[in-house]
């Protein structure tokens, strides 16, 4: 039983995990205060959510850098809008339609004109960028957003943030969608084998330009939030926070050669990202270490991962 | 016998191009209800292509099919399957991430309250291949841990689950033994009885004459005839037909005396084993001498010819090439020993897809061909492939096509050439003839006696007895990842043979 869970991608996430919360629950005092729970919901709720979409990519084979530069176009986007004077539902449609916009875009790029995803996501994560900035001013950090956009980064629902609640809800849409539904294991056969998925009829670019439209749509609705929480627009909103989300998923069973990865795998993938900045700040440790640790744990992972299918193929007298 | 008055799927004045490269010219064929059709030609005569045009993978230049008396023409795949039409490709389509059963039924119809059902699909897929005799396969099993034989079976099983009016199969036994592909064709029968229309490729007369009900032929992209298999054709009016001249059927001489040169032996393996996956096996290799080996799917004649040259690791034994012990033992030792090495998937391993086709010559050589500051000596590996590509009758446009674009048969020409580039002294073979059509056979056969003549060892690992039979000198049999016997030439029959290979045949499963 320990050994077949073992073998699957997850429960090294999962492991990784509880071993970083045990640590933390012992060696820290404040680990389970109010404070510092809501900092990691806040860490890992945004994050998280932008992970799901970079996982449903990662099962098709491909991947997306411009998420980090979608969240803070939108984040800036929105400063911009509410200081238009615009009520918080225009807002919040308004800044979701223009990340959906950019995913399409990606989506357009690669699926449909064939880009190389490395390339046609950086593309856009500049043109992103770059937008955002042109859109910046120092004004904007001062000024707040409205109390009820605000209300979606600071109230409680049964003790839980409204941004957790949300992730949760979408963890469990895309555990269903990618387990219980046609649509949700197509992504599968187009990560396995592309060409034969195409030639079993399935729409490989219609598929794969949907992805990249939700990755969009949701790194939009991860902005939101991350702005909420914080109030107002900062222009270092997003940063880096596509190669959290990718070693995330690959943390929590993804792989770049895509077919396979589940929603909780990134999940798990971005918690331990969290807890383990969390163990690096609450127990003041170096910060400069936590970089060579997730290095390590990345590598670890990816020769754990595959050592166990060699031992796998050897079992089955394949190698 | 079907009727064929009216015609059931009219393919009509159908002509295809890729670039220089006339594919198809103008061809027309017309196909009726419930017969087994079969397409036959040459490697790259426009066998595939022209089933690309059917199943809307390849768009025609000009021509269109009728289906039913209604005329259509397939945009995609996708709209292929909604007429009806689904194929099984030369070239394996399966997915190796998915369970079995998600291959059978990657459309996912067996749904509860909205979400799939997996209980059932798992229950439907384990009759289904119960139903096809592969019961050996557990359909929850993940597609990349059974062999490729059972991938095959899977993929044929998944276009008929489908429900298909029309199926096409392009080349299914060419990764079947001998005792599968009957059962395929069993299954075919079966099939047939049931209405389905089956437009069937194989470059293996003994199935074609069992199964067709007509056979139209192919040459050079153009149509040549349609034939009625009631007895009247022999296989000597196809292959006229096929290759446009009458070929001297030297193909298939059971040979009767061995003819190694004496002298210490090439080649030996000793005591090779694996826990699971091959038990103590040993063998000898003169100088001259081809050795054939012959055993059923999962009889261990991959995984011996594998850890003979280092592709796998195994616990025991040890392969001594001229009197040298190899240790370590890897490919990259073998190959500079003079051993070559042909695999038995392409698309796995052998080929450099896109790269133009000179540059797969130069793989093996790449060392031996540089001159001055590593510069390749070109001049002189264009002739090499130049010479390889006539020896052969290799169709292809130019050198520097890609072998993607090449058709199945032409591949596996390329592939075995680039194993004769470096003009080794010991040769290992898996399936040396995989799709490739008479004539060239005749020409790769007669090759392979040639270098044997001159004194290179050949160990010929082939599920294709008659192969083997007019080949090799001896012939060992395995069955249950052991060498089970010997016959020699002089006492060559398939009973003699099959008599080692055959128990527990059907295990498809590894
Ligand atoms: N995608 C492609 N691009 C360019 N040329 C192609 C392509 N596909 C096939 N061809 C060419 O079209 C011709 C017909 O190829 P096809 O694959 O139909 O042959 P085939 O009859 O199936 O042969 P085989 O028995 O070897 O499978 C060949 O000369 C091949 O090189
Ligand atoms: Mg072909």
């Amino acid at each position: 039983m320990l050994a077949k869970l073992f073998r699957k991608n997850e429960s090294i996430a999962l492991g990784l995990c509880l071993i970083l919360v045990v640590v933390l629950t012992f060696a820290s005092g404040v680990f389970w205060t109010q404070s510092n729970l809501n900092s990691l919901q806040a860490s890992i709720s945004p994050t998280a959510i932008m992970a799901f979409g970079m996982m449903i990519l990662l099962i098709c084979g491909y991947f997306d850098l411009s998420i980090g530069s979608i969240m803070l176009l939108v984040g800036i986007l929105a400063g911009r809008l509410s200081q238009l004077g615009l009520n918080t539902p225009s807002i919040i449609v308004l800044v979701l339609l223009a990340g959906l916009a950019v995913g399409c875009l990606n989506g357009f790029l690669v699926a449909i004109l064939k880009i190389n995803a490395l390339i046609a996501t950086i593309g856009v994560q500049y043109i992103g960028y770059g937008l955002a900035m042109t859109m910046w001013d120092k004004e904007m950090q001062h000024r707040k957003f409205p109390a009820n956009f605000i209300a979606l980064g600071e109230d409680r629902f049964f003790g839980l943030y409204y941004m957790t609640w949300i992730m949760l809800a979408l963890l469990l849409v895309f555990t269903f969608f990618l387990r219980y539904t046609a649509a949700g294991r197509r992504l599968y056969f187009v990560g396995g084998n592309r060409e034969a998925a195409r030639l079993i009829g399935f729409n490989d670019r219609r598929i794969v330009f949907l992805c990249y439209a939700c990755t969009g749509l949701l790194a939009a609705v991860a902005g939101v939030l991350a702005v909420a929480r914080i109030q107002s627009p900062t222009q270092y909103l997003g940063g880096g926070i596509h190669m959290t989300c990718m070693i995330a998923c690959v943390i929590g069973g993804g792989s770049f050669a895509g077919g396979r990865g589940i929603a909780l795998g990134a999940f798990l993938g971005v918690s331990f990202m969290s807890l383990l900045t969390n163990m690096f700040n609450l127990l003041e440790m170096n910060t400069q270490l936590q970089n060579v640790v997730v290095g390590v744990t990345l590598v670890a992972v990816i020769v754990i991962d595959g050592y166990v299918t060699l031992k796998k193929m050897r079992a089955m007298g394949k190698i | 016998m079907p009727d064929l008055a009216s015609p059931f799927l009219d393919i009509r004045n159908i002509t295809k191009s890729f670039g220089v490269v006339k594919a198809l010219l103008d061809v027309s064929i017309s196909v009726t209800k419930g017969e087994i059709h079969t397409v036959l030609g040459e490697n790259g005569a426009g066998k595939s292509t022209l089933m690309k045009i059917l199943t809307g993978e390849f768009a025609p230049d000009t021509g269109y099919f009728e289906l039913e008396g209604q005329r259509l023409r397939a945009t995609s795949p996708a709209a292929a399957h909604a007429m009806g039409i689904h194929m099984v490709h030369q070239e394996l389509a399966v997915f190796e991430n998915m369970t079995v059963a998600e291959n059978i039924f990657p459309y996912h119809n067996f749904k509860k309250a909205g979400c799939i059902d997996y209980h059932r699909l798992f229950q439907e897929a384990r009759e289904k291949l119960g139903l096809f005799g592969l019961k050996t396969i557990a359909p929850e099993a993940p597609m990349a841990s059974i062999s490729l034989a059972g991938q095959q079976m899977v993929e044929i099983l998944r276009c008929i689950v489908a429900e298909p009016k029309v199926i096409i199969l392009d080349e299914p036994t060419s990764g079947l033994n001998d005792h599968e592909a009957d059962m395929l064709l069993e299954i075919l029968r079966h099939l047939k009885a049931t209405g389905l229309t089956i437009l069937y490729i194989s470059h293996r007369f003994k199935e074609i004459m069992a199964i067709s009900d007509r056979i139209s032929i192919l040459r050079d992209g153009r149509f040549v005839t349609t034939l009625a298999n009631d007895g009247s054709v022999s296989e000597n009016d196809l292959i006229n037909n096929m290759v446009g001249r009458d070929l001297s059927r030297s193909l298939y001489q059971i040979k009767t005396t061995g003819n190694a040169k004496s002298g210490a032996p090439l080649l030996q393996v000793r005591g090779l084993a694996k826990a699971r996956a091959l038990n103590d096996s040993s063998l000898d290799l003169n100088p001259g001498e081809i050795l054939g080996v012959f055993g059923l799917e999962g009889s261990g004649t991959s995984k011996l010819s594998r850890m003979m040259y280092g592709l796998e690791t195994s616990d025991a034994g040890k392969v001594i090439v001229k009197g040298r012990h190899i240790s370590p033992l890897t490919p990259r030792r073998m190959v500079a020993e003079g051993v070559m090495y042909l695999n038995n998937n392409r698309k796995v391993a052998g080929l450099l897809p896109e790269l133009p086709v000179t540059d797969n010559f130069s793989l093996p050589v790449l060392q031996k061909f540089s001159r001055f500051l590593g510069f390749l000596d070109l001049p002189r590996l264009g002739n090499l492939a130049t010479n390889f590509v006539k020896a052969f009758a290799i169709a292809l446009p130019s050198l520097a096509t890609k072998p993607a674009n090449l058709s199945g048969g032409n591949q596996q020409k390329v592939m075995l050439s680039i194993c004769l580039v470096p003009e080794p002294e010991i040769l290992i073979v898996n399936e040396p003839t995989r799709g490739i059509d008479v004539g060239a056979k005749t020409e790769i056969h007669r090759f392979l006696l040639d270098i044997a003549s001159r004194g290179v060892g050949i160990v010929m690992f082939s599920s294709e007895l008659p192969e083997l039979m007019s080949l090799a000198d001896r012939i060992q049999i395995m069955r249950n990842n052991s060498i089970v016997g010997e016959v020699k030439a002089g006492d060559y029959t398939e009973q003699a043979i099959m008599r080692y290979a055959a128990v527990g045949s059907d295990n498809l499963a590894v």
